[in-house]
């Protein structure tokens, strides 16, 4: 199944995105249109790649800004109160 | 062959986090040696470089008790580390505050645990990810695939309900074996301007830095947020190191070979 994204304004132009689902899994996301400023086209490759491995959940670390011992602690306990 | 035993060890220290995950072909109790071995190591630095206890050798010598000659010789080796990537970047990182008092704490963070990390290996456990606060670092011989793929926290607190994954690098096949983030999410604007001058940058919010290892990772992390958009450049013509920004607005960008080290999805 393929799904067209309206076409939105974002800080480097205009970009519409088809996504293309395969048993509920992004499989492809591709550029309908995309205006960029020089030199930003880039942006558009990295918004490709990072809605797609963002929906991937099998990674072993997050890397972040440096938290605090409180913070983590915090972190755990969502995460715990969520698995009951 | 001998059957490998899975271990996670969290450690507290520094006010932050660390942990060790991955797989020893030692025993089980000559891996948890091994691992406080590391730890040691951990504590050690603390104890050493830490402005928070008032007797560590590096608040003695902010207080002008000591000179760096009769301290620990570590302190000389750091303080000269600190010198040599002061002007690898172009003085955006910097150990000096502006009151001039050495703040080592940008690099001993990820140097101890590179340290502790290569203590592990020299006792025999190599298979393993360290996780230093949000810094991470990769082993050549990781054997788990999921063990080279790194997530990178949204800007946001991972204390926030909303806390969550905004994108996922693999690294394996690659040269990168560090990914280290600096960002405004967890302690605020925590980088001041090194320069000194002109404004602090408030356009990007984030930077991830990805290199070969954990120390150069997390320098640049911090020169880069430091500098704001414009060292996306800098680190271009930075061999060895790859980069993702995150803007205010939610907008990305990057260095010229970050795209190929984007997960793929299976």
């Amino acid at each position: 199944m393929t799904v067209t994204g309206d076409a939105v304004q974002y800080q480097f132009g205009v970009i519409q995105l088809s996504v293309v689902r395969k048993a509920g899994k992004i499989s492809a996301v591709n550029v309908v249109q995309g205006t960029a400023s020089a030199g930003r086209d880039a942006a558009f490759s990295y918004l490709q790649q990072y809605a797609l491995s963002a929906q991937s959940s099998s990674f072993a670390n997050v890397s972040g800004a440096t938290y605090t011992t409180d913070a983590f602690k915090q972190a755990l306990d969502s995460a715990i109160s969520k698995l009951t | 062959m001998v059957e490998s035993l899975k271990f996670e060890h969290i450690e507290e220290c520094m006010g932050t986090v660390f942990v060790f995950k991955g797989r020893s072909p030692l025993g089980e109790t000559k891996t948890e040696q091994v691992l406080q071995n590391g730890v040691a190591i951990l504590r050690m630095s603390d104890q050493i470089f830490s402005l928070y206890k008032t007797e560590s050798p590096l608040s003695r010598l902010a207080r002008g008790e000591a000179s760096v000659a009769d301290l620990p010789p570590v302190v000389n080796e750091i303080w000269d580390d600190c010198e040599a990537w002061e002007n690898r970047t172009d003085g955006w990182f910097k150990a000096f505050t502006p009151q001039h008092t050495f703040d080592p704490s940008g690099l001993v963070k990820t140097w101890a645990a590179a340290k502790a990390a290569e203590r592990l290996r020299a006792e025999g456990i190599v298979d393993f990810t360290l996780n230093a606060g949000g810094d991470i670092m990769l082993n050549d011989e990781l054997t788990e695939d999921i063990d080279w793929r790194i997530g990178i926290s949204k800007p946001i607190t991972i204390a926030s309900p909303d806390a969550g994954v905004l994108t996922v690098f693999d690294l394996k096949g690659t040269e990168f074996r560090a990914v280290a983030t600096s960002g405004s999410a967890e302690r605020g604007n925590h980088i001041w301007n090194p320069k000194f001058e002109g404004d602090v940058q408030d356009e990007v919010v984030q930077v991830s830095v990805i290199a070969r290892d954990l120390v150069t990772a997390d320098v640049w992390a911090t020169a880069a947020f430091a500098e704001g958009v414009r060292a996306v450049e800098r680190l271009n013509s930075e061999p060895g190191i790859e980069a993702l920004f995150v803007m205010r607005d939610g907008g990305l960008a990057g260095t010229d070979g970050l795209t190929p080290l984007f997960a793929k999805v299976d």
